[in-house]
């Protein structure tokens, strides 16, 4: 790979703007990156779609951002990451991806002295199984994570942030 | 409680690491926001996730 690739933006996509959290975090750890984020805002929450759709809609984002010039993908959006990965992986040759389950499952085994993490997720990110499945990976015994799900926003009550768009 | 964003930011910095493809030139870099609709609602929700000012104009609106 060439100066020029490094010189090309990383995209950054979620369903809404929860996802802003992660590019804070990468803009403070990666100061120098030029980043492109784009908010899926049209059609949240990602979180109560069948895995089908959402897969569907990663891989539109994902070519979307592609058109952009990206030189590699943040999945920041915890339903896409659990169920849109694989469908992203296969579309986007050979382009570097990441999502936030995989890290964020893996602090977590890091972080638990007892072996016991509490998973609140969406509907869609906890029937996908990946925390289940990545953290299995990360420390197969002595854990057990327990997972529950919350309304994604857009279904819940407006005064708890319901409507306001962030990470599904 | 675990920040998944910065486990998050960690991993995407080895990803480029080891992929060849950290930016290399001086100088902070640019963020470019799209959104699929309202960017005043985008800029004003959020400007609280992102912890910086978010113009409306900044935002772009595109169709996937």
């Amino acid at each position: 790979l060439t100066g020029g690739d490094a010189s090309r933006p990383v995209g950054v996509f979620d369903s809404g703007v929860g996802g802003l959290t992660v590019l804070k975090s990468l803009i403070e750890r990666l100061p120098r990156e030029h980043f492109v984020y784009l908010g899926d805002t049209a059609r949240l929450p990602y979180g109560t779609k069948s895995a089908e759709t959402v897969a569907r809609y990663s891989v539109q984002a994902a070519e979307a951002l592609i058109e952009y010039g990206i030189k590699a993908l943040v999945v920041a959006c915890n339903t896409a990451s659990s169920v849109g990965l694989s469908a992203i992986a296969g579309h986007v040759d050979g382009l570097p991806v990441m999502g936030v389950i995989e890290p964020g499952a893996r602090a977590a085994c890091a972080a638990s002295i007892s072996g016991n993490i509490a998973v609140i997720a969406t509907e869609g990110t906890v029937r996908g199984g990946a925390y289940q499945r990545a953290i299995a990976r990360t420390r197969a015994r002595h854990t057990r994570p327990w997972m529950h799900s919350l309304p994604d926003a857009g279904e819940g009550d407006p005064e708890c942030g319901g409507t306001d768009g962030s990470s599904g | 409680v675990v920040d998944s964003a910065r486990t998050t930011a960690a991993c995407v910095e080895a990803l480029l690491q080891n992929a060849r493809l950290l930016r290399r030139e001086a100088g902070k870099g640019t963020v470019r926001l799209l959104a699929t609709d309202g960017s005043d609602r985008f800029a004003r929700i959020g400007s609280r996730f992102l912890e910086r000012a978010i113009a409306a104009e900044e935002v772009e609106l595109i169709d996937l």
